[in-house]
């Protein structure tokens, strides 16, 4: 956990920008070289869901970004157990290739451990 | 420590939800724009533990005061919550 900055994503995929362009800012700054650490929490752990197929709303695949975090060098993403557990989520069901899956039970210990938070 | 800002009503939003599974020991919490709306809310009665700030101008705004139940909500103007900024790290805000 070396790094400096943490974005938060608690927003489900498709019903309002924010999820996408959290998951942007993150890939854009791990472009840019700032590594950027990433904790699904409440509704955002719904981004993870492998079998996403928006093509009926019109909408680009957000899991496909997701995806791509692995080779901008993202490779450390946390799961908020609690929240995963409330919504009948299994932890098989949010395998992303490439990147190491953790599940947090305490949300607020990995917060406190960065200097700076971003919430999408 | 962390000082959690939250600013939407509990009553609409999963905003203090979400920040309360957050909290751990030792940060604190402000309320400010809807979130004062919190001051009515159990859920605020339930921290014993946290210190919990609130901007006085919005509670004032929207006709909100604590309860005499919640003695550990203290009401801050803008120098204390600039302040508050200052000594806390990280800041994470609850916009919704």
């Amino acid at each position: 956990m070396g790094n400096q900055t943490l974005a938060l994503c608690r927003a489900a995929p498709y019903g309002s920008a924010l999820a996408r362009e959290g998951i942007e800012a993150v890939l854009a700054s791990a472009a840019m070289e700032q590594e950027v650490d990433l904790l699904f929490l409440g509704d955002g752990v719904f981004q993870l869901l492998d079998s996403q197929a928006p093509e009926a709303i019109e909408q680009k695949n957000l899991y496909r970004n997701l995806m791509a975090l692995p080779i901008f060098g993202v490779e450390q993403l946390y799961v908020c157990q609690h929240s995963l557990e409330q919504r009948g989520i299994h932890p098989d069901q949010i395998q992303i290739p490439g990147a190491e899956i953790s599940l947090v039970a305490k949300p607020g210990k990995l917060i406190a451990a960065y200097q700076c938070v971003l919430s999408f | 420590m962390t000082l959690h800002i939250v600013s939407k009503s509990p009553f609409s939003s999963q905003a203090l939800y979400d920040c309360l599974q957050s909290l751990t020991e030792g940060d604190v919490l402000l309320l400010l724009e809807d979130g004062v709306y919190a001051l009515k809310h159990q859920a605020l009665h339930d921290l014993q533990e946290t210190k919990v700030y609130c901007l006085i101008a919005d509670s004032e705004a929207r006709g909100i005061q604590a309860s005499s139940t919640l003695a550990s909500v203290e009401m801050i103007n803008d120098a204390r919550w600039v302040q508050l900024c200052t000594e806390h790290n990280p800041i994470v805000s609850w916009f919704r």
